[in-house]
């Protein structure tokens, strides 16, 4: 009944706001009066060699933005790292090498509620349903910043993007000119290196980034839980008639461990990426190659078969803008995927075709609103059709003040092992046969609705807060459900559980009192009503606090700390015997640091960083290892 | 012949002595009487105390000689009205007015004498309609579109495409753009933008397309601080130098920026004011651009942006060093 209703909302405030364009609605204001007074009154200065201080106008959505600033002074050697100040997210540490990053509460291992985007490219990994951070064949110096949308765009994005978009954009050439080379190491055998090389001639530009990563494992300093080399190359051009096409193909190699459901198993893995880009003014069209090839211990104690996942993925994307007068934005396209798997996880290949067509328009009747309808139709072949529409209005009485309505459904299609899983693990004695996983091709999707009501305050461009109030219904949730004991042998089959529903704010202030200080902090409430877990008991935090500053002093040092502190969560686990148990996880506080400094020459500057500073020694995930603290030295250096 | 010129003399020289030097008592009284011209100046901004001091200097030194009262334009109790009467009641041949609040009070209000303003925006144009002097004369801070593109491009010789975004009171300027700039072979990506939320979006849509963002004067893009702060930010980031106008701004993070010198839109304006005084009665409109545009080059911004300029651009443009944090 209430899903119906909530169905019925949605439906219903986007035709509101598809129908609004038509209501005669007064006349713009007339624009500021042009007088040299404009000219005349002080201006602060914005841009220093001592700062280039965050951006306070954003986006009013509810978007946090990471800025290449931010990354370089958190010293982060991992985008996990760095999502962990973001509020709304929840980002657990299972291992030394392996994190997982949710939005909203709704956190697990294996992650696969939010779609990760680099420079457009879905990194979403099909075989899952989710993304493997270590497999990203990226360094931190060449990401210019990182969008995240933490709230449901499959309007726009399709499948995945369940509980929010984070989108990783990274440096053009123009904005590189040079190159930077920076290695960092320390505690726990880490070792980080990377360089970085781009430049712009006419109208040709190229960018080439190779890099390395090893680490050891918190627990175990002989076992390495990373060690991966990875390259990445782009180059652009732009013609005369302003059609601008880039390549770009990237790779990572190596061994990477990963926690599957009851230990940590090392994979050797090289996943690869190949992707064309064609801007011809309002008209875009991607096309790109993603293709993985792992290899694995067994996943399960006591396992013989090694596992083996081959996967690739074409996916062609066209969209086009139209700008209707100053009034409309309307944006259309299409989304074709071919996914191919091959794993001993599996029963056979499968292969499978995935289509998908949206519109959005953007209304802005007078310049204090803003209308944003949209919905995007997706076909599955299992599924069948999926419908998200989503709806939002923004208005901003005054250039300080923006308050924002919006409300959105979306959908998280099953994964191939969802679907297709077939695979017997053991059982500990004296149980004489073992468990068998199946999947199952009648899933439903999972789906969410979300209604969210933010306010954005900033009355001088140094300080700005933003309150969000979110509530959602979440359900048809996929996950192996209870085992099945009924005929003799063992079964745990894929199910669609249950629902859950959840409410909670987030507040963010923003300070920057001097040029060389600035303080951001944020606080964020969830309270989910479980009724989608076999044991309907896990609970994600319900309070999260995160901590940052930035300090430049004039004798060339930098000093950056932030402090995140994660209440108690309830966990539920699977045993060896294939059922559940409920484990908390206690709160915990970490604190990272870093110190930089600039010796007078601006192209080298030396650091030190520490992350979970004072070795908290805490569980994050309660199968996982307890976070120690890995304190790092570097350098890096720019030509 | 030379005998009766010499007896003329005798009867008539002293006749002729009382003449001339009556003529010339004649011309001397004439010249204690100076024409008399009145500066009203606009308050509170250094700009219009360094262009009405530049008047005062250059109108002081000027032949025939003038006498200039300066007041600042303040309306009390009696409003405009009283203020204006009070100017015009001394008999002035000329009211120079400097900036937009004491020039649009005096062309609404003063009718009969000519009107020279100075240090306003926006011109003549903008000014409201319906004023009741067709003599007016004036120099604005205008730089022309042309002159404002031409100086990027000699800045920034290996510009190729040129973003813009402007509001829609903007509209002539983008044309005069449009056509300068494809003169020139360089192609403009505008953007009209309705209100100063779209900005943020339309920047990003365009700044991955462009070499340089041109910055004109625009109320949209520079009246909201907020809005300022974000496109230089945005621009400094994504590597795009700026073009902006001001000094100001150059300051605050922009490479490159024109602006006027107000020393010489003072002499300007003086020598603005003795070609009306010049050409006697009759009603008539002059109004110029600033004949002396200054490029400002933030040093900092423009190294950290690996901008190019030439030498020759950089030996005629004004460095700026900011004091940076570091």
């Amino acid at each position: 009944m209430s899903v119906t209703i909530l169905k019925r909302g949605v439906t219903g405030f986007a035709a509101v706001i598809l129908m609004i364009p038509f209501i005669t609605l007064q006349a713009a204001p007339p624009e500021p009066e042009l007088t040299e007074e404009l000219i005349f009154q002080p201006i602060e200065t914005v841009i220093t060699a001592g700062r280039t201080e965050q951006s306070i106008e954003r986006a009013p959505a509810t978007i946090a933005v990471i800025s290449s600033e931010e990354i370089k002074a958190s010293g982060a050697l991992s985008i996990p790292e760095l999502l962990r100040q973001v509020p709304g997210l929840d980002v657990m540490t299972v291992s030394s090498s392996h994190s997982e990053v949710n939005a909203r509460g709704l956190n697990q291992l294996l992650s696969n509620k939010m779609l990760v985007l680099v420079d457009g490219r879905s990194t979403y990994f099909d075989f899952f349903g989710g993304v493997i951070w270590q497999a990203l064949p990226i360094v931190m110096d060449q990401i210019d910043r990182i969008e995240i949308v933490r709230s449901p765009s499959s309007a726009l994005y399709g499948a995945n993007a369940f509980s929010g978009v984070i989108n990783i954009i990274t440096k053009t050439p123009r904005q590189i000119q040079g190159g930077r080379l920076k290695v960092q190491g320390g505690e726990n055998s880490t070792l980080y290196s990377s360089f970085v090389q781009g430049n712009r001639k006419g109208d040709t530009g190229y960018r080439v980034v190779l890099g390395t990563r090893r680490m050891d494992s918190f627990s175990d300093q002989d076992t390495e839980f990373e060690d991966v080399a990875l390259g990445n190359f782009y180059v652009d051009h732009r013609f005369d008639n302003d059609a601008k096409l880039s390549m770009e193909a990237g790779l990572i190699r190596g061994t990477i461990w990963q926690n599957v459901r009851l230990e940590d198993v090392k994979f050797k893995a090289t996943t690869s990426y190949t992707k064309m880009n064609l801007d011809y003014g309002p008209f875009t069209l991607q096309a790109f190659w993603n293709r993985g090839d792992e290899t694995s211990d067994p996943f399960f104690p006591g396992g013989k078969e090694d596992v083996e996942i081959l996967y690739n993925t074409f996916d062609l994307e066209a969209q086009h803008k139209v700008d209707l007068g100053l009034t409309h934005t309307f944006i259309y396209g299409t989304t074709y995927r071919f996914n191919t798997i091959e794993s001993s996880l599996i029963d056979t290949e499968h292969k499978q075709n995935l289509i998908a067509g949206y519109f959005q328009d953007e209304y802005r009747p007078v310049p204090e609103v803003s209308l944003l309808a949209g919905v995007r139709v997706d076909r599955h072949p299992l599924v069948g059709v999926n419908f998200s529409p989503r709806g939002s209005m923004i208005y901003a009485p005054t250039p300080s003040h923006t308050l924002r309505v919006s409300v959105g459904r979306a959908f998280r299609n099953p994964s191939f092992t969802d679907s297709y899983i077939q695979v017997e693990i053991p059982l500990p004695p004296p149980s004489p046969v073992g468990m068998q996983l199946v999947g199952e091709p009648d899933l439903d999707s999972e789906k969410i609705t979300t209604y969210e009501l933010g306010f954005t305050y900033f009355p001088r461009h140094y300080f700005r807060w933003e309150i969000d109030v979110f509530a959602y219904k979440f359900s048809d949730y996929i996950a192996l459900g209870a085992p099945d004991f009924s005929s003799g042998i063992p079964v745990q089959s894929c199910v669609n559980l249950g629902s859950a529903t959840a409410y909670g704010f987030e507040l963010i202030a923003d300070l920057i009192p001097a040029s060389w200080l600035k303080f951001s902090a944020n606080y964020s409430f969830q309270d989910l009503d479980n009724k989608y877990t076999v044991l309907q008991q896990q609970s994600p935090p319900k309070n999260k606090v995160n901590f940052k500053s930035f300090l430049s002093l004039p004798s060339g040092f930098s000093a950056s700390f932030s402090a995140s502190f994660v209440g108690k969560t309830m966990w539920e686990i699977p045993t060896p015997e294939g059922t559940y148990k409920l484990v908390p996880t206690k709160s915990h506080t970490r604190c990272d640091a870093r110190l930089a400094y600039n010796p007078g020459k601006k192209n080298l500057e030396l650091f030190v960083a520490a992350f979970n500073l004072f070795d908290s020694r805490h569980l994050e995930y309660p199968l996982g290892e307890k976070v120690r603290r890995r304190a790092t030295a570097g350098m890096s250096f720019s030509f | 012949m030379l005998f009766c010129l010499k007896k003329y003399f005798e009867i008539y020289g002293n006749y002729l002595l009382i003449l001339g030097m009556g003529i010339l008592a004649t011309a001397g009284t004439v010249r204690a009487k100076p024409a008399r011209v009145v500066l009203v100046k606009s308050p509170v901004w250094e700009e219009y105390e360094q262009t009405s001091r530049a008047i005062v200097s250059s109108l002081g030194s000027s032949q025939p000689e003038l006498s200039i009262e300066e007041i600042v334009f303040e309306t009390g109790s009696g409003g405009e009205k009283e203020f204006w009467q009070k100017v015009t009641e001394s008999g002035p041949e000329l009211i120079v007015t400097v900036g937009t609040a004491s020039t649009r009070s005096a062309i609404n209000s003063v009718t009969n004498i000519p009107i020279v303003f100075t240090t306003v925006l926006d011109g003549f144009e903008a000014l409201p309609a319906g004023s009741s002097s067709a003599d007016i004369h004036g120099v604005t801070l205008a730089i022309p579109v042309e002159e404002q593109l031409k100086i990027m491009k000699e800045a920034l010789p290996d510009i190729r495409r040129v973003g813009y975004l402007y509001g829609r009171n903007s509209a002539d300027v983008y044309q005069s753009a449009r056509e300068y700039t494809s003169r020139q072979g360089i192609r403009l990506i505008a953007i009209e933008i309705a209100s100063e939320r779209d900005i943020p979006q339309a920047l990003r849509e365009i700044i991955g397309e462009v070499d340089a963002l041109w910055m004109p004067l625009d109320a949209m893009i520079y009246y909201n601080q907020n809005i300022r702060h974000f496109i230089l930010l945005e621009c400094f980031q994504n590597s795009v130098p700026i073009m902006a106008v001001s000094k100001k701004i150059a300051m605050a993070g922009t490479p490159l920026a024109v602006d006027v010198d107000y020393e010489d839109i003072g002499r300007q304006t003086a020598e603005l004011v003795l070609k009306r005084l010049a050409k006697g009665t009759g009603p008539s409109t002059d109004i110029q651009h600033p004949r002396k545009v200054l490029l400002y080059i933030n040093e900092w911004v423009s190294s950290s942006l690996g901008l190019n300029i030439p030498g020759k651009v950089k030996e005629k443009a004004i460095s700026i060093s900011v004091k940076s944090g570091r």
